[in-house]
């Protein structure tokens, strides 16, 4: 009986997200699209400022891994670019999203916009920025001498589902924002212990094997290796890792939109 | 009799000021077991409402500040549910007026005239085709092209009269845009919203100008302190509550 119900409302959210992203399309591209206008104009530099940001990361790790360690996998630059990217996709969608809802108080109070697309919205300007980042990877490969393969293709299997796993993490960060005002530096010193305790610097050998488990219950882990085995390896992702991978972000999807659909209407009295 | 076109049912509604989370108090909270005060505090907004609109009919709503007016409509619009309490509404196509739902002050007015436009639910060449006419409602010409931060404020609230006044959805809840911009300004913008009134709508005014309540609605609804203290044509309530006025000073 209670499996049963628990359906019903699973098909019941899914169905409603789905009304919601097709009433709302519109609004979601354009406000993606201006949001990112906004972005731009408040800097000089505008969008070289994407390129830029991932690649003066990329530089500082170098210095510090190549030159005061004196270690380093081969290909370093690549080798960390291939996390650093992702890392960045992540952290600044999530992070973005945790205020998604808060920083729209003026909006929300004048009209109803479905909670849900606005976490969406964050993600998605994150999301255009990582396709430069992915770009710069590109052309980096290229640079470096490393043979194309269609392995790369595979980046979409991949990319789809971290997707997934962003827009999950995101959705309840965002309805946490709203009652949990010290999420944000909570969130900006884990993020950097998740970051360290991924294998973006180092390679999972590196790691001993009995602790490696630890590590595979990281899902940056998997996503990690899975973009390095593409862009660099020439082999495929992890599919086996991914799928229970893609199984959780869809558990967190359900999860987050449960929330915010249930205090759909409520948080207006709230904040 | 015509059909009603909104029936507002027992309504009840209480804001709730939910204290945000403090980690240091929280973790106190884990060793030191002690009475600490409620983190919600409850305020009652609307209590007990219960009306309702005939289809193509014109409603003010009077009350003092705090009296729950803008709640009210807010309810009406489905931007926030009721505690208890249901509402009926006979179309989909409703929406509250205010000025400047959102405005990105770093996009040009164009910009905002579509972003603005699309939260409020008109399709993308919907726009399209009342560009224009919003465009020249506002009167902005070739200011339209520049970021809403150079903007004065007379001229955002033009802008965005001109925007919500175009949406013409079929239940129109106007909160207090009566009278924006200068003199000229407020004549048009009237103008338009007797136009908008005309057109067999039903329109729900919240204003505190006792004139254009007399000039623009049928019936008027007076509440105080979430309660409803009369419902009854404009001419009765608007004098009842000028009476209670004078006594409340």
């Amino acid at each position: 009986m209670r499996i049963v119900m628990r359906r019903i409302i699973l098909v019941e959210v899914f169905k409603r997200i789905v009304n919601d992203l097709l009433k709302y399309r519109e609004y979601i591209l354009y406000a993606t699209k201006s949001e990112l206008k906004i972005q731009l104009s408040s800097t000089f530099l505008g969008y070289l400022w994407w390129i830029l940001d991932p690649l003066l990361y990329m530089l500082i790790y170098m210095l510090l891994v190549m030159l005061i360690f004196k270690r380093g996998e081969e290909n370093f630059p690549i080798f960390i670019f291939c996390a650093l990217i992702p890392w960045k996709w992540t952290v600044s969608s999530i992070v973005d999203s945790t205020s998604s809802i808060k920083s729209k108080v003026g909006v929300l109070e004048q009209v109803y916009i479905p909670k849900p697309v606005l976490p969406l919205i964050r993600v998605l300007v994150n999301t255009v920025k990582y396709f430069f980042g992915i770009v710069i990877l590109l052309i980096l490969i290229a640079a470096f001498k490393i043979p194309f393969s269609l392995h790369n293709i595979e980046f979409i299997v991949v990319f789809i589902i971290h997707f997934l796993f962003i827009f999950g993490l995101s959705l309840i960060l965002s309805h946490v924002g709203i009652f949990f005002k010290d999420i944000r530096n909570i969130l900006i010193f884990t993020v950097r212990l998740w970051f360290y305790l991924s294998p973006g610097l180092y390679s999972l050998e590196r790691i001993p094997q009995k602790f490696q488990f630890l590590w595979w219950m990281n899902p940056m882990t998997t996503f990690f290796l899975s973009y390095r085995n593409i862009f660099l390896y020439d082999t495929f992702p992890l599919y086996k890792q991914l799928l229970p991978w893609a199984l959780f972000s869809i558990i967190l999807i359900f999860i987050g939109l449960k929330y915010l659909y249930k205090f759909d209407k409520q948080y207006m009295k709230v904040i | 009799m015509g059909s009603p076109a909104i029936k507002v049912k027992n309504i009840s509604l209480k804001y709730k000021f939910v204290k945000s989370m403090n980690i240091k108090k929280e973790i106190i909270k884990l060793f030191i077991r002690r009475k600490t005060e409620k983190r919600i505090k409850e305020v009652g907004a609307l209590e007990n409402v219960n009306f309702e609109i005939e289809k193509g009919k014109t409603v003010g709503v009077i009350g003092v500040n705090g009296a729950g007016k803008t709640t009210l409509l807010k309810v009406i619009a489905k931007i926030i549910e009721p505690d208890s309490g249901e509402i009926e509404l006979h179309s989909d196509s409703v929406s509250l007026l205010t000025l400047g739902a959102g405005f990105q002050p770093e996009l040009s007015g164009l910009e905002n005239i579509y972003l603005n436009g699309l939260i409020l639910g008109l399709g993308k060449d919907k726009i399209n085709k009342k560009l224009k006419e919003i465009i020249g409602f506002s009167e902005l010409e070739e200011f339209i092209n520049y970021p809403i931060k150079t903007y004065s404020s007379g001229m955002r609230v033009r802008l965005a009269f001109s925007i919500a006044s175009h949406i013409e959805p079929d239940i129109l809840l106007l909160d207090e845009i009566l009278g924006v911009g200068d003199e000229y300004f407020k004549e048009k913008s009237q103008y338009r919203i007797k136009q908008l009134i005309k057109g067999n709508r039903t329109v729900l005014i919240v204003s505190h100008s006792m004139s254009s309540i007399s000039k623009l609605c049928d019936l008027t609804l007076w509440i105080n302190k979430g309660k409803v203290i009369e419902y009854d044509y404009t001419k009765n309530v608007v004098e009842k509550y000028r009476d209670y006025l004078r006594n409340y000073k």
